[in-house]
């Protein structure tokens, strides 16, 4: 049975408006098998907090809950020190995109997990077949966030979908590694991973496709990370086994 | 002599089998933050399909809420659409998050063919037919009770 992953919640300690308990309880209603509960990123006692709730939250489920972290910077320096600070502290990193040169930036460093909206608060899409190809090549997800859409209305609404078809090609061509995730703030912002791909196919994904950025995707990225930080993965094809 | 009613409208014949949609019912279920009136939270879903779809895509995808079929208990309902537009409703449908000013979700729990089907499989709903497997054992284990081994035979 596919296993189901929402790799982007928002934790109650960054401006989420719903507790770890009703997050995990609405995770495992929605039929998730994990969720990720991410920390906007301002300094590490911050993430330790998160971390120090999180234990506690995982003792009462069977939900696999695990702990992340979204950066927002303003320029690609800052993005790299902040990476360097937080890669080795967090199972799922997201960079939250929206400046071309971030998104660029983010699309080459393969410490970066998921590149979030690219196309935020832009006219564009915020990405080309460069950024693509370096996406593909570095194994960084390229996230659909559904709050984006949520939140949005009419003409607004019709330019994030466009961009997001149009990101949706750019990954169909470079074969490239796709994420949807709810981004929610609160339990009513979540929705159930069927949903989400619905949206996905409703944008040109194939089903298969647009499930596997529910499924599959979130599940390599989570498993990847957490054999990195266990020390057994080395590099790319390179893993301690046993 | 009764009266009759006076002879209505006519209307077109229905359109052969072959040139009319397949249908499909899809049961949703309604996560609400508050109370909601029915026809508050019909207008929300009506104001998010055409919100998402669009007029033309609503008209394409042929879609109906079947208000009679509305259960406030089970907080279920079911839309109609075509057999083409059910990942489009259901993106639709996730895109409805609020009732004035009561958060809500809409999930869609299953789909079906017909509405029958769809009661009986997501509403809970049961009709004689589905007592019908089990007569033969209650039979069985009365009759096992009161007469012993020979009886058994007679049943098959």
């Amino acid at each position: 049975m596919a296993q189901f992953y929402d790799l982007c919640v928002r934790s109650p300690f960054s401006g989420g408006q719903s507790s770890l308990a009703e997050i995990v309880k609405a995770g495992e209603k929605f039929g998730f098998s994990g969720i990720c509960i991410v920390d906007n990123f301002r300094d590490l006692a911050g993430l330790g907090e998160l971390k120090a709730a999180v234990e506690k939250a995982r003792a009462g489920t069977k939900l696999d809950i695990a702990i992340g972290a979204e950066i927002r910077v303003d320029s690609v320096q800052e993005l790299k020190k902040v990476v360097e600070q937080v890669r080795e502290r967090v199972e799922v990193l997201i960079v939250s995109g929206g400046d071309y040169n971030i998104n660029r930036a983010a699309c080459e460093d393969s410490r970066v997990d998921i590149l979030l909206h690219p196309e935020a608060g832009r006219i564009d899409s915020g990405l080309d077949e460069t950024c693509a190809e370096a996406a593909q090549k570095n194994s960084v997800a390229m996230g659909f966030s559904f709050k984006e859409l949520l939140n949005s209305f009419r003409k607004q609404r019709a330019k994030i979908l466009e961009s997001i078809g149009t990101n949706a090609q750019l990954l169909e061509k470079t074969k490239g590694l796709g994420v949807a995730v709810s981004s929610a703030s609160s339990v009513w912002e979540m929705r159930e991973p069927r949903q989400l791909a619905s949206v996905l196919t409703a944008l040109g994904f194939e089903l298969s496709a647009a499930l596997r950025m529910v499924s599959e995707n979130p599940v390599w990225i989570l498993e990847k990370n957490r054999k990195v930080l266990a020390g057994k993965r080395i590099t790319e094809g390179v893993e301690i086994v046993g | 002599m009764a009266d009759f009613p006076e002879k209505t409208e006519p209307r077109p014949n229905r359109l052969s089998p072959t040139l009319r949609d397949k249908k499909r019912y899809l049961a949703f279920y309604v996560e609400r933050g508050g109370d909601v009136q029915f026809m508050d939270l019909l207008n929300a879903i009506w104001q998010g399909i055409l919100g998402f779809l669009g007029e033309l895509g609503t008209a394409k995808a042929g879609i109906w809420i079947l208000k009679t079929t509305w259960d406030e208990q089970r907080r279920m309902g079911l839309i109609k659409c075509n057999n083409t537009s059910v990942e489009e409703v259901r993106a639709a449908l996730s895109v409805v998050n609020r009732v004035g000013d009561v958060p809500v979700t809409v999930t869609v729990v299953g789909v079906s063919g017909t509405i029958k089907g769809a009661k009986k499989k997501f509403f809970g709903e049961r009709d004689l037919m589905s007592f019908a497997g089990t007569a033969p054992v209650q039979t069985a284990e009365i009759e096992e009770e009161e007469g012993g081994e020979e009886e058994e035979g007679e049943l098959f």
